[in-house]
C-alpha cells in the first residue's frame, strides 16, 4: 500500500519513507507501479450544513444545494459526513482537481480518497490528541505551511501558506477567527481558546516566542496526514462522476443479472415441477389406456366365452336333485316328525333348513345324525309358544 | 422494473407449483385407478381361464329360454298334475319381459328372474317327486333355482332364467 498527498507538490509514502516529488516531474511513470493507493487532498472546501438524516436522497439533496449556494461557479464532487444528529460537514473538492488525480493514478487502484482533514483528523485521534479543545494544526512542509483548524469532529479548509520567513501567528490566528465566524452557529465552545500544534520544533519555538500566552504544542510526527492515510476509517472516496455512473451500471447489471438468475431459477423451478410431475402423470395415464385397452378386450373376450359357456356352466350349479335330497332327510327322520316347513337356500352351496313337529301327544325323539344328518345342525326352537326342531344341512 | 420481474417470476412458479400440484392430485386417482383395473384384468384373465375347457354351446336368447321353461313347466303339470303358476319376481303381469331382464354373472348374457308358485298340496303329495321335478326342470332348461321353500300350504321355487 502506497500513500499520496496532492497539494502543490506530491508526497508519496510507501509507509516508510516519504519522496517529494515535483509536478515537473514525470508523475505517472513514478505512480505506474503502484498497485494499490490511500489518497488525500489539499485543496477542499468545506462547508457545515443542518438537515434531517433521513431520507437519504433529501438530506442528500439539501447539502448539495447548501453546498452549491457557496461554490457556485465551478463542478464540485462533494462528499459529507455526519458529525452530529442532523449536522454534517460537506466536503468538496473541484471535479478538476480529481480529475487530474485520477489522471496519476486509475481509479481501481485507489482505495480511498479523502480531504487532507480528515487524514490529519486520524493521526490527531490516533495520537490521542484531545480534539474537544480547539485545535490549530502547522503542517510544516519546509517551502509551505498548512494551518488547519479543527473544533471535535469539524475541521476548516487547509489554507496554504508560503514560508517567506514572514511571522505565521497573523495567519494562525486569521485561520482561527474565520472558522469560528464562519461556523459560528454550528459550534459548542463560544470562547475563542485554542492550542497550536506545529510538527516543527523550531517553528513551535518561533511562534511561542511572539505571544507567551499562546499554548503552542509540538506535534512530532513529520507527515501527519500521510500517516493518517495508513488507517482509513471512512466511506468518503472522490470518484469521478462518469466513474459513479460506470460503477452504478454495473451495480445495475449486477443487479438485473440477479433477478434475472432468480426469475429465471424460480421460474425454472416450477416448471420443472410441473413438467416431471405432468411426465409422471402421462406415463402413468399411458399406462391407465393401455390397461383400459386390455381390459375392454378381456371383457370382450369373456363375454365371447361367457356367450357360450354360460349352459355348461350353469348345468355344472345343477347338480342337486332336491327330491333326492329331500327324501334323504325324510328317510332319517323318525316317524313321530311332522315337517312343518322346509327351504332350499343357495349360496356357494346350497343349505336345508326344516322345521319339524312332534305329531300330537308324542314326545321328541332323537334325530340320528347319520349320513346326510351326519354334520347338521339340530337346534329346538320355540315357533308361536310351540316347540320345534329346527334341521340346519349343508348340502 | 425488477421487482416486477420477480413478481411475475413468483406468480409463474406459484402457477407451475399450482398445476404441478393439481396434476399430482389426479396422478394419485390415476394411480388408484390403475392398480383397480389391473386387479380386475387379472381376476377376468383367471375367469376366462377357469372357462376355458368348458364345453361351448350355441347361447339362447331369453324370450326362446323362458317359452322352452314355460313349456317344459306345461309339460311337467299335463304328467303330474301339478299347477305351478309361474310369475315374474316381484311383478304378476308384464306386457314387455324385456324389461324385467337383468345382468348375470355372464358377461353378454342377461337373466329373468321367476317365481314358481305350487299350491294345493295334500297329505299325500309327494314332495320328493315334486322336488325331482323341479330338478328335471333345471335340468331340461336353462333354468335355474336360487331358493326352494314349502311354508303352510305353498311350494314357492325361486330362480333365474338365462339367455341372451
Amino acid at each position: 500500500m502506497n500513500y499520496l498527498l496532492f497539494n502543490n507538490e506530491i508526497f508519496l509514502s510507501d509507509g516508510i519513507n516519504v519522496h517529494r516529488i515535483d509536478k515537473n516531474d514525470n508523475l505517472k511513470d513514478i505512480v505506474e507501479p503502484i498497485e494499490e493507493a490511500n489518497i488525500c487532498v489539499v485543496d477542499v472546501d468545506i462547508i457545515i450544513a443542518a438537515a434531517m438524516e433521513n431520507p437519504v436522497e433529501k438530506k442528500d439533496s439539501l447539502l448539495v444545494r447548501k453546498f452549491k449556494e457557496l461554490y457556485q461557479h465551478e463542478a464540485y464532487i462533494i462528499q459529507d459526513e455526519r458529525i452530529d444528529d442532523n449536522l454534517f460537514q460537506v466536503i468538496g473538492i473541484k471535479e478538476q482537481r480529481v480529475r487530474e488525480v485520477y489522471t496519476f493514478i486509475s481509479p481501481e487502484k485507489v482505495e480511498s480518497f479523502i480531504p487532507y482533514g480528515i487524514a490529519l483528523r486520524n493521526t490527531l485521534i490516533n495520537k490521542k490528541v484531545d480534539l474537544n479543545k480547539s485545535i490549530v494544526f502547522v503542517d510544516d512542509f519546509g517551502t509551505e505551511r498548512l494551518v488547519t483548524v479543527f473544533d471535535g469532529l469539524k475541521f476548516s479548509r487547509t489554507r496554504v501558506i508560503t514560508n517567506n520567513g514572514e511571522d505565521i501567528l497573523p495567519e494562525i490566528k486569521r485561520s482561527q477567527i474565520d472558522f469560528f465566524k464562519k461556523n459560528e452557529e454550528h459550534l459548542s465552545k463560544k470562547n475563542t481558546d485554542f492550542v497550536i500544534l506545529v510538527n516543527n520544533q523550531a517553528l513551535a519555538n518561533e511562534i511561542a516566542k511572539y505571544e507567551e500566552k499562546l499554548s503552542i504544542e509540538y506535534f512530532n510526527v513529520p507527515y501527519p496526514a500521510l500517516e493518517g492515510l495508513k488507517e482509513v476509517d471512512t466511506l468518503i472516496k472522490y470518484v469521478l462522476p462518469e466513474e459513479i455512473l460506470k460503477r452504478r451500471r454495473e451495480i445495475e447489471i449486477k443487479k438485473n443479472v440477479v433477478t434475472a438468475v432468480f426469475a429465471i431459477a424460480v421460474t425454472a423451478i416450477g416448471l420443472f415441477y410441473f413438467i416431471i410431475t405432468k411426465f409422471e402423470w402421462e406415463h402413468v395415464s399411458h399406462r391407465y389406456d393401455y390397461l383400459k385397452m386390455i381390459n375392454e378386450r378381456l371383457v370382450e373376450q369373456l363375454r365371447l366365452i361367457d356367450r357360450q359357456t354360460y349352459r355348461e356352466d350353469i348345468r355344472r350349479h345343477k347338480i342337486l336333485n332336491y327330491g333326492v335330497a329331500y327324501l334323504s332327510v325324510i328317510d332319517l327322520i323318525p316317524p313321530s316328525y311332522e315337517i312343518d316347513s322346509f327351504k332350499f337356500i343357495k349360496s356357494n352351496h346350497w343349505d336345508l333348513e326344516m322345521t319339524l313337529l312332534a305329531e300330537s301327544g308324542e314326545i321328541f325323539e332323537p334325530i340320528p345324525k347319520l349320513r346326510i344328518l351326519k354334520s347338521a345342525d339340530i337346534k329346538d326352537i320355540f315357533v308361536n309358544n310351540q316347540q320345534e326342531k329346527l334341521l340346519r344341512i349343508t348340502l | 422494473m425488477n421487482k416486477i420481474i420477480i413478481l411475475i417470476s413468483l406468480v409463474v412458479f406459484i402457477t407451475f407449483v399450482n398445476g404441478g400440484m393439481t396434476v399430482k392430485r389426479q396422478l394419485g386417482n390415476l394411480r388408484e385407478k390403475s392398480y383397480q383395473l389391473k386387479a380386475k384384468n387379472d381376476d377376468i384373465k383367471q375367469e376366462i381361464k377357469s372357462k376355458v375347457f368348458l364345453d361351448r354351446s350355441a347361447p339362447v336368447p331369453l324370450a326362446c329360454a323362458y317359452i322352452l321353461l314355460i313349456n317344459q313347466i306345461r309339460t311337467l303339470e299335463s304328467y303330474s298334475g301339478t299347477n305351478m303358476n309361474v310369475q315374474l319376481e316381484d311383478n304378476k303381469d308384464t306386457e314387455d319381459i324385456s324389461a324385467q331382464y337383468v345382468d348375470t354373472p355372464y358377461k353378454g348374457v342377461k337373466g329373468l328372474m321367476l317365481r314358481m308358485v305350487i299350491d294345493k298340496f295334500s297329505k299325500e303329495t309327494d314332495m320328493g317327486a315334486v322336488l325331482d321335478d323341479i330338478h328335471l326342470l333345471e335340468k331340461n332348461t336353462d333354468f335355474m333355482a336360487t331358493e326352494i321353500s314349502k311354508d303352510n300350504n305353498n311350494l314357492i321355487v325361486k330362480g333365474e332364467v338365462y339367455g341372451i
